[in-house]
């Protein structure tokens, strides 16, 4: 690679907040460049649905896609897709990166290094309880997202037909003390709640229950959608997460254990399909990078905040749990942060 | 049925309708062959009299692609345009059209599968119905 | 087949100058970071604040859930960097009574308590006016029960003596969340918060919520470490019931832990003081404000609707942004990156000193135009007036002007259009056009 590609700022990760910071940095005149290891932009987030139901949800999905066109047109932002961050040399304002692209080695020279290397969702087979990779109709939200936005149904991995019943299991690698992970993802009892209403607006036949410790607000508007929720007939909420889910090999249904409190007792309750609402781990490869860059942890596990002044920035959701919209604000916080450092400010 | 393949205009409002149209068309999905495509910059840019000419000047049916309420890039753009909706649709009525000849569809950037199905329903839907006998080219 | 929905135009709009200059409307944290940080970058700043001290909300704060400093040695210090910076002016009990013009253009009438009377003109203006508190609904005759606020100066005043409220040892403390404000945090960060300070000073605290709303950095920690202290939590489906019982009062609700109905009983926790978080509402004033600035209202009457592709901390005008609590109440961390965006949207917005007018824009052809104010009615980005320029309009009648004779008509103005074309589908004598 080139000089073309020498820019003061070296931002990892082309997720959201990658993106967005980006793009605020070209809004100030930053030379930037932006460098993703997978072969599109983009990150988690564009690949979840639209769910609006009558009206707009607010989830923020399609502010993802919109972002990635907006991002797609800027021709003077470099952006190095399939590249990957193999060393850092340099310190305090002038860093030497080497990248690997497509079996090719480059080295970079930056000013300030941007980490936006986001998260994982939770690899939902570590509880082994709810049967996640070994029962069909187990299936985590992030494939419900995927089966909604690529195919625009929803339907049982066992036979293809519409479930009727479907249970949400709330916290699944959030909040749990037996996997270590003592956080709340913050995303996901709104995602859930966001997706019942989707699928109760496409198909009002199907009946949900949502299955949670505690329902975590979003955004400004979330006691009015909480309240549609709670009115709406079709979908139960039960103060219980369940122990343990069973299978029939033959049918293919599925039994929760849970603790009813509405009924007062522990019940098994038939399912047609369990979907997982897992959180979310900081991103596999973002531990590497942390130490490259000799960044740490904090107590939760996500990428620490690094002392300031030495050029290296952390944004988005590998700095802890956020959602779309404050993994916008976030990235647009460090923008101007960047900015000021870059002016000796 | 016949050979009679109707003729949909789908004004897209360029913050949603367009690019969903734009994923469907990068997933390769199926669309209506007798298809016209309108962007406009919002959904309350097009006029009662954009809707009513386009059925007037050959089309069998007019879709329009606008965002969900509460989601409108311009705030009020999607509100304006179904006041609007509902006046071009009395007027048909006095004049004798079918109401289905002309719906608001509400779609978001991700949409492009629902972009896709929601046409070929339509054009199932308008086939059923037959040519617009309003037009007049 | 029908008319085009863009026409081409060769002269692009005129380029506007901004000079550094912005006005803050509200000196809460919000709006004193946000003058922190433009100020060092050369910004000359005005902050307009109606009270007569800076701090807003945090004035009330003593403790921070995730940090062990001082809130107001915090808030003290910053206030000072703020009053202390040379391109900062801090004016007090001032409000905002008019804003004209658009961006590049703004000009804003500020009166103070003293009845003195300023014009400015900005280039953005921020709204960061926060929102205000109610005291909870206590018991009737108000004895015992205590808003979160009053807790924490309990706490902060008794230092390392054991907590004492009237004069009177205080052993139990209960909190009770969720009765209003369910979508709002707020309340379960402050409540486990003092709950644990409350606890190691030997009280015995019980916390009893709806729902324990834990989504913030840290929270899920500290909620544990309060449970290893001995705080005891309880949910509720229906909110508990409180009664006087000798010198305290009793908190009843129903055992939830217990599963089988028939089983479960009812638990009185005896309290000596009892904790009710503020309710939060959006400032009655913001209504005024608003149609001062004619910005828009969402739930509650707090600024602007939640919409997603209009990102949070944009208002529908162009030049004019806001962050913070009087959006949407958040914890104080959530509220500072809210600050800091729109401390990059004024810097983008300035940045090179112009803004250029992006494609498309509306016109108003003026002598078609009927002065029926639909398209002034109908812009949600407030970027039409009526306005005397025109040589020559079939509707309305000449004015004299600097001896010029000037017709009525609307104006879009370039800078202000953000180009959805709602007036040019609404006005009835089709003066508009959208010009690429
Ligand atoms: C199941 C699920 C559902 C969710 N639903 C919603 C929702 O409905 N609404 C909402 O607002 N939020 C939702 N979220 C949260 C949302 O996914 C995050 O807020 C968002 O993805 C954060 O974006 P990011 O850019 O910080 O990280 P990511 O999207 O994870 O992007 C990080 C990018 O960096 C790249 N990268 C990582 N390491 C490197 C490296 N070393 N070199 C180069 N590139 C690298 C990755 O490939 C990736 O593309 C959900 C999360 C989950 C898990
Ligand atoms: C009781 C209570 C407890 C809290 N506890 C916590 C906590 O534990 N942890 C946490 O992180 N956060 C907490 N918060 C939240 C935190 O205080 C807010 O995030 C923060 O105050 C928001 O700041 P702001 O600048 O947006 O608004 P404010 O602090 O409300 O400031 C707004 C300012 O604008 C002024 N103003 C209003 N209207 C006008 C007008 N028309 N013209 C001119 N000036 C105007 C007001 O006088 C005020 O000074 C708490 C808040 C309260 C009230
Ligand atoms: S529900 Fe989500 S994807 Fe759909 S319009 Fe609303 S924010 Fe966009
Ligand atoms: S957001 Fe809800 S589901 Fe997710 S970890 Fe927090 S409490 Fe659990
Ligand atoms: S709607 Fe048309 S006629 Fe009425 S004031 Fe506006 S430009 Fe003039
Ligand atoms: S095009 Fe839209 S923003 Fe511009 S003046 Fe007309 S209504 Fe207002």
């Amino acid at each position: 690679m080139t000089d073309e590609n020498n820019h003061p700022v070296l931002i990892i990760g082309g997720g959201i907040s990658g993106i967005v910071c980006a793009l605020e940095l070209y809004r100030l005149g930053v030379p930037v460049t932006l460098i993703e290891k997978e072969a599109s932009l983009g990150g988690l987030a564009a690949r979840f649905c639209c769910k609006a139901s009558e009206a707009c949800n607010k989830c923020f999905a399609c502010v993802v896609d919109k972002k990635l066109k907006e991002i797609s047109e800027q021709s003077q932002i470099s952006q190095l897709t399939g590249a990957e961050i193999t060393g850092v040399a340099g310190d305090q304002g002038s860093y030497k990166v080497s990248l690997a692209k497509a079996g090719k080695v480059s080295e970079l020279e930056a000013a300030a290094i941007v980490v936006a290397a986001g998260i994982d969702p939770y690899e939902a087979s570590g509880k082994g309880e709810y049967g996640y990779g070994v029962i069909k109709n187990v299936v985590t939200a992030r494939d419900l997202e995927e089966m909604l936005r690529f195919q625009g149904k929803i339907y049982r991995p066992s036979d293809g037909k519409l479930p009727q019943n479907i249970a949400f299991i709330q916290c699944v690698g959030s909040r749990d003390e037996s996997i270590g992970n003592l956080y709340c993802s913050q995303v996901c009892c709104a995602y859930a709640l966001r997706l019942i209403r989707a699928i109760r607006h496409k198909y009002p036949e199907v009946n949900a229950t949502f299955l949670y410790m505690d329902i975590q607000p979003a955004g400004a508007s979330f006691h009015d959608f909480l309240n549609a929720c709670r009115e709406d007939k079709g979908i139960r909420f039960i103060r219980s997460l369940p122990s343990r889910v069973y299978h029939s090999p033959v049918t293919e249904d599925l039994r929760v254990r849970l603790a009813d409190t509405e009924r007062g007792e522990v019940v098994e309750e038939p399912f047609d399909m369990v979907v997982l609402s897992v959180g979310m781990v900081l991103k596999k490869e973002a531990k590497p990078l942390a130490n490259l860059l000799g960044l740490g942890l904090n107590e939760e596990g996500f990428l620490a905040s690094p002392a300031p002044g030495n050029g290296i920035f952390v944004t988005g959701a590998c700095a802890g749990p956020k959602d779309i919209d404050r993994s916008i604000t976030h990235a647009k916080s460090t923008a101007a942060l960047v900015h000021n450092y870059l002016n000796g400010r | 049925m016949s050979t009679f393949e109707p003729k949909i205009v789908a004004f897209c409002c360029e913050q949603s309708g367009l690019p969903a149209a734009e994923m469907a068309k990068t997933l390769k999905l199926k669309i209506p062959d007798n298809l016209e495509l309108v962007p406009v910059p919002c959904s309350g840019r097009i006029e009662t009299l954009y809707l009513l000419k386009a059925l007037e000047s050959g089309a069998d049916g007019v879709v329009v692609f606008a965002c969900y309420e509460e989601n409108c890039r311009y705030l009020q753009g999607n509100v304006r345009l179904k006041g609007r909706v509902g006046y071009a649709k009395q007027i048909m009525a006095k004049i004798g059209l079918e109401q289905e000849r002309l719906e608001i569809f509400h779609v978001a950037t991700n949409s492009g599968v629902k972009f896709s199905e929601f046409l070929m329903q339509k054009a199932d839907q308008l086939r059923l119905l037959g040519p617009n006998l309003g037009k007049i080219a | 087949m029908y008319q085009k929905v863009y026409e081409s135009k060769a002269t692009a709009p005129a380029p506007i100058n901004l000079k550094p200059e912005v006005l803050i409307i509200g000196g809460g944290i919000v709006g004193i970071t946000v003058a922190r940080e433009l100020a060092r970058e050369g910004v000359q700043v005005v902050i307009a604040e109606k009270g007569e001290t800076l701090g807003g909300g945090v004035r009330d704060l003593h403790f921070f859930y995730d940090r062990p400093a001082a809130v107001q040695k915090w808030l003290g210090d910053l206030i000072e960097v703020v009053e202390g910076a040379g391109n900062i002016t801090v004016l007090k009990g001032a409000k905002l009574k008019r804003l004209d013009g658009q961006l590049g253009r703004f000009q804003a009438l500020i009166r103070t308590s003293e009845g003195r009377e300023r014009t400015l003109s900005p280039s953005a203006v921020v709204v960061a006016t926060g929102c205000i508190t109610r005291p909870a609904e206590a018991m009737s005759d108000g004895g015992r029960c205590i808003g979160s606020s009053e807790m924490e100066k309990l706490l902060a005043e008794s230092r390392d003596l054991p907590v004492a409220w009237k004069g009177q040892p205080v052993k139990t403390v209960t909190f009770i969340l969720d009765r209003t404000d369910d979508d709002i945090k707020i309340h379960t960060v402050n409540a486990i918060k003092l709950a644990v300070i409350l606890q190691e000073k030997g009280c015995q605290v019980a916390v009893v919520a709806r729902d324990l709303k834990v989504s913030a950095s840290g929270m899920e920690l500290l909620y544990r470490q309060a449970r290893g202290k001995g705080v005891l939590f309880f949910k509720y489906d229906e909110p508990p019931v409180l009664s006087h019982s000798g010198d305290g009062i009793s908190v009843e609700i129903p055992d939830m832990t217990v599963l089988r109905k028939e089983e479960r009983e009812t638990v009185s926790l005896l309290s000596d003081l009892v904790v009710i978080g503020e309710t939060f509402a959006a400032d009655p004033e913001t209504q005024e404000l608003c149609r001062v600035m004619k910005l828009r209202t969402g739930a509650g009457g707090a600024l602007m609707e939640d919409n997603p592709q209009f990102l949070r901390v944009m208002s529908n005008r162009r030049g004019i942004f806001l962050a913070g609590a009087c959006r949407f109440p958040q914890i104080i961390a959530e509220s500072l990156s809210e600050a800091h965006a729109v401390v990059q949207e004024v810097k983008a917005l300035l940045h090179g000193g112009v803004y250029t007018p992006v494609n498309p824009v509306a016109e108003v052809d003026p002598p078609k135009c009927a002065v029926c104010y639909t398209c002034v009615r109908l812009c949600p980005h407030a970027a039409i007036g009526v306005e005397r320029y025109g040589d020559r309009n079939v509707y309305s009648a000449p004015a004299e002007k600097n001896g010029d004779t000037l017709w009525q008509a609307a104006r879009v103005d370039p800078a202000a259009c953000f180009g959805c074309g709602i007036c040019v589908a609404e006005c009835p004598a089709r003066a508009i056009t959208l010009y690429q």
